[in-house]
């Protein structure tokens, strides 16, 4: 069965008399290459709760995720000029930010930061079982969780995150069935405890 | 994967995509947007592609029409050569444009500034440089000529090869001027 998938931008051409509210991804982002704030602004707006959920599960950290998400927004109005269309905006935005999330947990690997007050983040609230699901999610490796965020939590399909993981679709899969399987594996022994 | 396997795995999806949503702080937009107004984009000059792309068709362009003018010329004088070579007296000068100069043949080529005299006796070639070795299918010489003298040894090589005896070795000479300080040599052509 199908993933709910979380809303998408219309796929709207603009034709003059139409909000940039209902402008397509693309056409604000032609808008932003040239120089125009309010159609970045509202990609911005747009984006901001996926790019800030998908930081947030794959660094596990607040403060960090919201690092990510602002310093990747503004690496993408520098480069905006650069995004060429071919492929979808949400697929190069989320490339970037999570360019910067693993740039965030190399860094934490070689300074061997305290993982104790980064595996829930404030925002989570402690209903029935969402905190064992967020705390199972945070003990699987980094290319696995990326996975499963990318692909359940977000909603990418297949393809999609296999462009912003920069991996092959294959490669996604995989990661995504073993994830899943481990995710499983450490909520059934948390519930057995 | 059993059913039940796949089954658990969508039903897990389902609630990770439920319960793994996160709301942006409240300030992260604003912050964004008050960083990306602090460094306005310059709107990208549409009107240089075409301009550049343009100036680029002119240069190739020009360059084209140049390198067609030279292997013309270059095969004009090719042209002129054979016919020099094949005249009996082989004393036919030509200028840049392949085509005979006007006082009586003796004003070298102006671009090239090389002229062929066909059949000058050996004996008479040795006098004025030692005869290098050539390849064996080699049938002529280039002579180096300094810039002052190229007049002077022009007319006496075809004043050699228009006395040259019947049936003396001979050989074809191109005359390639060199600079004033040069020396006067035979080489393979």
């Amino acid at each position: 069965m199908a993933l709910p998938r979380l809303p998408v931008a219309p796929a709207a051409t603009y034709d003059g008399r139409m909000r940039l509210q209902d402008a397509s991804d693309e056409w604000l982002a032609k808008r932003a290459a040239r120089g125009d704030a309010d159609a970045f602004e509202q990609l911005v707006l747009r984006y901001q709760d996926r790019l800030y959920t998908l930081a947030l599960r794959v660094t596990l950290s607040e403060p960090d995720a919201r690092d990510c998400v602002q310093e990747g927004l503004i690496s993408a109005w520098r480069a905006i000029d650069r995004f060429r269309g071919d492929a979808r905006f949400s697929t190069w935005i989320y490339r970037i930010v999570l360019r910067k999330a693993y740039d965030v947990l190399d860094r934490r690997k070689r300074t061997a930061e305290p993982m104790e007050e980064i595996v829930i983040a404030s925002s989570d609230r402690p209903a029935d079982d969402r905190l064992d699901l967020i705390a199972a999610l945070a003990t699987l490796e980094p290319e696995f969780r990326a996975a499963v965020v990318a692909c359940d939590i977000i909603g990418m399909s297949m393809d999609e995150a296999a462009a912003a993981l920069e991996v092959p679709a294959g490669t996604v899969k995989s990661r995504l069935h073993r994830g899943r399987s481990r995710l499983a594996a450490e909520l059934e022994a948390h519930r057995a405890s | 994967m059993t059913d039940n396997g796949h089954t658990d795995h969508e039903q897990l999806g389902r609630r990770l995509h439920e319960q793994g949503q996160a709301q942006a702080p409240p300030g992260l937009a604003g912050d964004v947007m008050r960083q990306v107004r602090a460094e306005p984009r310059q709107p990208p000059r549409t009107w240089l592609r075409p301009v550049a792309l343009c100036a680029a068709v002119a240069v190739l362009l020009a360059a084209s029409v140049a390198g067609v003018a030279r292997i013309g010329a270059g095969q004009s004088s090719s042209a002129s050569r054979s016919a020099e070579t094949h005249s009996a007296m082989g004393a036919v000068p030509k200028n840049s444009l392949g085509q005979a100069s006007g006082a009586g043949g003796q004003t070298p080529n102006a671009i090239t500034q090389e002229r062929r005299v066909a059949g000058v006796p050996t004996d008479k070639l040795a006098t004025l440089s030692p005869l290098p070795f050539c390849a064996a299918q080699a049938h002529g010489y280039a002579l180096r000529v300094p810039a002052g003298r190229y007049a002077a040894v022009s007319r006496q090589l075809q004043a050699w090869a228009a006395a040259k005896p019947a049936g003396a070795p001979a050989y074809d000479v191109q005359i390639r001027r060199a600079p004033a300080s040069a020396r006067l040599a035979l080489t393979c052509p």
